[in-house]
């Protein structure tokens, strides 16, 4: 007899990511985030001059065999900067949702699973917090303490929380009456057994697409601000920040004044895409079953 | 970029035809309106404590570095500072409410009151300056794309949709910015003309920012009222109506726009409601004079009281336009007609 194999995390983030790339949609986007990953990680390596010394070349000027993508207007090497700022955009986001994702979905799956007086404090407090507009917040808390790094991944983790942990507790609470979960608290396995190995791996699935959807939404809420001169302060080459800065450079120089614009596009685009075809799969297995 | 929308409140059929339903979705509006005044309440507070409380001293922020401890002490009495926290967030609340948002440190002396009330109506003549530009195109490609779903013209139509929508509202902007005032250059590519230009440069400056912010709604928008003309589109009544030999205008006319009516107005008001929040980055790239600039700078100069105002402002329109979309909804359905409500 073949024992049957439970599935492992591992197992089902294999198959998901399969799925992802099943679509044509969903080869675009793996192709856009490829892309903007390579730069990321390559990027820093290969830029000709240093991203934030003023005066490697004449100011503002079109796109030259010694300066590719052109200067800014003070004189610092545009495709240097852009090889250089691209890390961030994705990064400082990631961060930010992984921890929003810690505290809202401990915070929802426990109240989905424990429930009584404690479940329903926490679904009234989701209730109040949540329709809290997230830009607002920033509004405050940058007004008060700035714009740093771990001033903004705590924003976002602090605003998109309440979100996931509404999502994984109403997961959680149709799971905890499925019979398998049953079954499992009738052999006595502990809460902790049952949560990672009966309720996490069912869940694992939706709770990928929502993680991208949440990282969509950071990236383009970060770079917002950034744009906005809330965030990483001059003389840093966030992409975001160059597209704020290279506002005036466009009628003489557009290649090196859409650059930071494209890549940040591509990757928001390449992200949505993949999301949606994993969506796409997830809706289609659904209705097979 | 907005986010899809919450699932809003669709009364069962069953549900309407019971005599409790009138009770029921009174008692649906009256919990929205709660939770709003909680929302509100809670922001109210994050904002007190955050700026408040939170260590910045208002007085040493205010007077400067040169002034003796004497003028401090006075400064602290006239704000109120020496009190307990608790009572000086009483005050703060019904200065707030009622309109007296205090001083602005950095526009010495300038009541906060004076700095928004010109920016409110602008920002608000902008809001519905964009509304009544995306709201048609909203309703053709959603109803275009009920009527042939999954077909050529919905699956370009969803591609479309889905790479506008996901783009940050200032990409959105900028291109509109270069395309419109750069490129083809016959509007004024920065809207600084509307606190002080001649009527017609006014006019032209609400241009920009209300396609742009058009186009950030548009997407998500359209995508809702497919959604909703496609579960009515599927529901009996049209099949049987289609049965019956009713021609396409007089079923759209008759069955589908009325039956669409309460989501649309919910539209509405959640766009609108979305427009006065996420204007913020639209308004500062055209430089467009309203609430959103002021929020940004103040922000930056840490003028809290005017950040205070601002949030308070858009907090409060926000969740207000969230309950009248919820209430909206429920009040425009139309087998309400039978029980005579």
């Amino acid at each position: 007899m073949v024992p049957i194999q439970r599935p492992t995390p591992f197992s089902i983030l294999l198959r998901v990511a399969r799925q992802f790339t099943a679509t044509i949609q969903g080869r675009i986007g793996f192709l856009l985030i490829g892309m903007n990953v390579v730069i990321f990680v390559v990027g820093p390596y290969l830029a000709p001059y240093d991203p934030i010394e003023t005066g490697v070349g004449p100011s503002a000027e079109a796109p030259s065999p010694s300066h590719l993508l052109g200067t800014d207007t003070l004189g610092r090497d545009i495709l240097s900067r852009f090889l250089h700022g691209g890390a961030t955009i994705l990064f400082v986001p990631l961060a930010a949702v992984t921890l929003a994702f810690l505290i809202g979905g401990a915070l929802g799956m426990a109240s989905g699973y424990i429930g009584g007086l404690f479940g329903n404090l926490v679904a009234r407090l989701l209730d109040v917090t949540l329709p809290i507009p997230p830009l607002l917040v920033a509004l405050v808390v940058i007004a008060r303490f700035g714009g740093q790094l771990w001033v903004m991944v705590a924003i976002v983790a602090a605003v998109y929380a309440p979100r996931i942990a509404r999502i994984l507790r109403a997961a959680v609470q149709n799971l905890t009456t499925m019979e398998y979960v049953l079954a499992a608290e009738a052999r006595g396995e502990s809460q902790t057994a049952i949560i990672f190995g009966e309720i996490i791996p069912n869940i694992l699935a939706p709770l990928l697409v929502e993680y991208g959807m949440r990282l969509n939404f950071a990236v383009s809420f970060i770079s917002s601000l950034n744009f906005l001169g809330l965030g990483v302060q001059p003389p840093s080459s966030n992409w975001a920040l160059m597209v704020s800065e290279s506002t005036t450079l466009i009628p003489t120089n557009p290649a090196g004044a859409l650059a930071p614009m494209l890549g940040l596009t591509s990757l928001v685009v390449g992200i949505n895409f993949l999301m949606d075809s994993l969506t796409q799969y997830l809706s289609d297995e659904t209705s097979r079953v | 970029m907005p986010e899809p929308s919450k699932p809003y409140f669709y009364p069962e059929r069953a549900d309407v035809d019971s005599p409790g339903y009138r009770r029921s979705f009174l008692r649906f509006i009256a919990q929205r309106a709660a939770l709003g005044i909680a929302t509100l309440w809670v922001v109210s507070l994050v904002t007190f404590i955050t700026t408040n409380l939170a260590g910045i001293d208002l007085a040493e922020a205010a007077l400067g570095v040169r002034v003796t401890p004497e003028q401090l002490t006075i400064f602290r009495k006239q704000q109120g500072a020496d009190q307990t926290p608790v009572k000086r967030y009483w005050v703060w609340l019904k200065n707030v409410s009622t309109g007296d948002w205090g001083l602005s440190l950095v526009g010495r002396g300038q009541r906060v009151s004076d700095l928004v009330k010109p920016r409110i109506g602008r920002t608000f003549v902008l809001a519905l300056f964009a509304l009544t530009l995306a709201l048609p195109l909203a309703l053709f490609f959603g109803i275009l794309g009920a009527r042939n779903a999954n077909g050529l013209a919905d699956t370009i139509l969803s591609a479309i949709i889905l790479v506008v929508s996901t783009l940050p509202e200032f990409v959105v902007a900028l291109a509109v910015l270069y395309l419109l005032g750069v490129w083809v250059g016959i509007l004024p590519p920065n809207s600084n003309a509307v606190s002080y230009g001649t009527a017609k440069e006014q006019v032209e400056a609400y241009v920009l920012p209300a396609l742009s912010l058009a186009l950030v709604l548009v997407p998500y928008s359209s995508r809702m009222i497919r959604a909703s003309a496609r579960e009515v589109l599927a529901s009996p009544y049209i099949r049987s109506a289609l049965l019956r030999g009713v021609s396409e205008s007089r079923l759209l006319a008759r069955h589908v726009i009325p039956n669409i009516l309460g989501p649309i107005a919910n539209v509405v008001a959640l766009s609108l409601a979305e427009i006065l929040v996420g204007d913020v980055v639209i308004e500062n790239v055209f430089g467009f004079p309203g609430l959103g600039q002021l929020a940004v700078s103040a922000v930056n100069t840490q003028d809290l009281a005017v950040v205070q105002a601002t949030v308070i402002i858009s907090a409060s329109s926000f969740i207000l336009l969230n309950v009248a979309a919820d209430a909206a909804v429920v009040l425009l359905n139309p087998r309400l007609r039978r029980l005579g409500v």
